[in-house]
């Protein structure tokens, strides 16, 4: 039996419908994304299983009892806000014991639950800091601490890395991963990056207009889009156009297709290798012939911009060789791996 | 280089000449002419004196100032109690609601407040409540209606700014809604509750012209007392002591005020 379920859940804000009939269910102690492009809903679906939004159709179970009628003071789920929503007037002690002086905690678990979650995000030493005092990692420290005091069943966490600067974002990732782990509470997040979702979610649920339109987890999802949307959004995708191709139909009816008019082939840049090296190279594979015309260095690769003159055309390929042994204008073969390029209707990206 | 220093120091020039001019060289003027004394014409002569400071004392204008303390901190109150729904109603409203509830705050003050307190008393004379009411009461009433604003705007920009997610989280928390209000948002909106109360209370102290409308013979304040020595009695140096004093109580008020409310939090690291 699934632990979270979410029954034909709709929401609509006056004429606009922001969620239409969702349906989602999560096991017990998972740790899921909702991913998806501003404006899809993911944000609303979250509130929605706060109980910060009433639904205007549909049911929320909780272990198969319904909890849509719950408010959100009712719910044993907290979240962490996407600005923290710290109290300012409190310290960081006041801030975590807030949850448990409401709940009617005895001031001596206040005290030990303050600690233990203290410690847990490790911020032991920060406990009588004023609020205002906090830099932008130790505030979502604090939020988090505080959301996690009185064990809720399912943390919510809303963009909780968005705020924070680019280089702190790894750290923060591994620490909800190891927290995670450590709690097996469920945790739901929501992000826009599906560099975040694929890293710390088990599985996750692309969004778009208001509509879940793909779960699984997170290398499933990414091999085998079902649409061109869930595709495009979770990572670099070129196309060229198939009548352009010269490629005989026997290869290309060996590639995987969306749907059934298929105009273009799709594929991302590790989809393509270089002639004269790559000994994985199928005698299927779509050869192309092209020149280098840009080189970006990138750490642990080059990033080639490669223009291919019989299709005027121009994608992007990634370059494992750090040494500089390939100059602008070079001209460089390419093959697209038939086994992961697909091919799709070129207007059916929504 | 010396040109840009010059660009720069031209409007600072001229920020301290305004207020040397307008602000600071009023207040030596007011402070002097207090130790000089009146002369028989009406005027003031340099003879140094500590008279009109000592006649302060005096117990009949001991009570004068108490008196406008009290109708300056009630009206604060007042503005205060009244306010703050208001202000709650305005910030959290629509945003077309909100320009509209603004307008109504503020196009009074496109007509003259004495025309608006004539009216005000004209308004109670007819129905007969200038007689049933204490002249204090109808002092009081349009004290509250001329100064509510000066509340209601500061107060409800910052209930504005208090942002939407915090209420939400304590909501999230496990909080009820009047725990929310008790331990969280009002302790959120105590500074601007507390200087709304002053940005009232500083100018009603030395208020001379609603009492005087509104209360008559009753209407006798601090603020009336001065503009008499002024402008009728002529005894300029007693009025500056006068002066003096008003500013010295509203600035024991605004430093006692600073004294007791917690520190800004941002200053106070281990």
């Amino acid at each position: 039996m699934s632990y979270l379920e979410v029954r034909d859940f709709s929401k609509n804000f006056g004429d606009f419908s922001a969620l239409k009939e969702i349906n989602l269910s999560l096991k017990e102690g998972e740790f899921v994304g909702l991913i998806g492009p501003s404006g899809c809903g993911k944000t609303t679906l979250l509130r929605s299983l706060a109980g910060l939004e009433a639904p205007s159709s549909g049911r929320v179970l909780l272990q198969g009892k319904d909890i849509t009628a719950q408010k959100a003071r009712e719910r044993p789920f907290h979240m962490v806000f996407q600005s923290y929503a710290l109290f300012p007037h409190l310290s960081v002690r006041e801030n975590i014991a807030f949850p448990l002086k409401v709940a009617k905690w005895s001031q001596l678990e206040i005290e030990t639950r303050v600690a233990e979650v203290l410690d847990l995000v490790r911020m032991k030493s920060f406990e009588s800091r004023p609020i205002s005092s906090l830099s932008g990692g130790q505030s979502q420290r604090v939020a988090l601490a505080r959301a996690l005091a009185s064990k809720p069943q399912v943390l919510l966490l809303d963009e909780p890395l968005s705020a924070l600067d680019p280089q702190l974002r790894d750290d923060v990732r591994a620490e909800l991963k190891e927290l995670h782990q450590k709690l097996k509470t469920t945790f739901v997040l929501v992000t826009h990056d599906c560099d975040e979702a694929f890293d710390m979610c088990s599985r996750v649920f692309v969004m778009n207009h208001g509509k879940i339109i793909q779960e699984g987890e997170p290398e499933e999802i990414y091999k085998n889009p079902k649409s061109l949307f869930v595709a495009d959004f979770l990572g670099e995708l070129m196309s060229l156009p198939l009548n352009s191709l010269s490629s005989p139909a026997k290869q290309l009816s060996k590639l995987r297709t969306l749907d059934n008019e298929p105009d273009a082939i799709y594929f991302r840049p590790e989809d393509l290798s270089f002639g004269g090296e790559d000994l994985d190279i199928s005698p299927d594979d779509i050869k192309l012939s092209s020149h280098i015309c840009d080189i970006s260095f990138r750490g642990s690769h080059r990033r080639l911009l490669l223009e291919i003159p019989q299709l005027n055309q121009k994608v992007a390929a990634f370059d494992p060789h750090i040494e500089e042994t390939r100059k602008l204008g070079d001209p460089i073969e390419i093959f697209i791996d038939i086994e992961r390029a697909f091919l799709a209707h070129s207007e059916r990206c929504q | 280089m010396t040109k840009r220093t010059l660009k720069q120091k031209i409007p600072q020039a001229a920020l301290y000449l305004w207020i040397a001019f307008f602000v600071a060289s009023p207040l030596v003027l007011t402070f002097v002419l207090s130790f000089f004394s009146r002369n028989a014409r009406g005027g003031f002569s340099s003879d140094l004196t500590l008279h009109n400071v000592l006649q302060l004392f005096d117990a009949t204008y001991i009570s004068i100032l108490f008196k406008s303390l009290r109708l300056a901190s009630l009206t604060a109150f007042l503005c205060a109690l009244f306010g703050f729904p208001i202000a709650y109603v305005i910030a959290t409203s629509t945003p077309k609601k909100k320009l509209y509830y603004y307008a109504l705050l503020l196009i009074p003050f496109w007509t003259n407040f004495i025309v608006r307190t004539q009216a005000l008393r004209q308004l109670f004379s007819p129905a007969g409540l200038d007689l049933a009411l204490s002249p204090t009461v109808i002092i009081q009433i349009g004290m509250l209606m001329n100064y509510l604003p000066l509340f209601v705007l500061p107060c409800a920009v910052a209930i504005e700014r208090l942002p939407a997610s915090v209420w939400e989280a304590a909501s999230d928390l496990g909080a009820r809604r009047p725990s929310i209000w008790i331990k969280i948002i009002l302790p959120m909106l105590k500074k601007p509750l507390i200087h709304g109360s002053l940005m009232v209370f500083v100018p009603a102290l030395g208020e001379f012209v609603i009492p005087d409308i509104l209360g008559g013979a009753q209407g006798f304040y601090l603020g009336g007392l001065i503009s008499e020595q002024f402008l009728k009695a002529r005894n300029w140096p007693f009025g500056a002591a006068l002066s003096l004093l008003l500013l010295l109580s509203a600035a024991l008020i605004v430093f006692l005020q600073k004294n007791n409310s917690p520190k800004d939090i941002a200053g106070e690291v281990p």
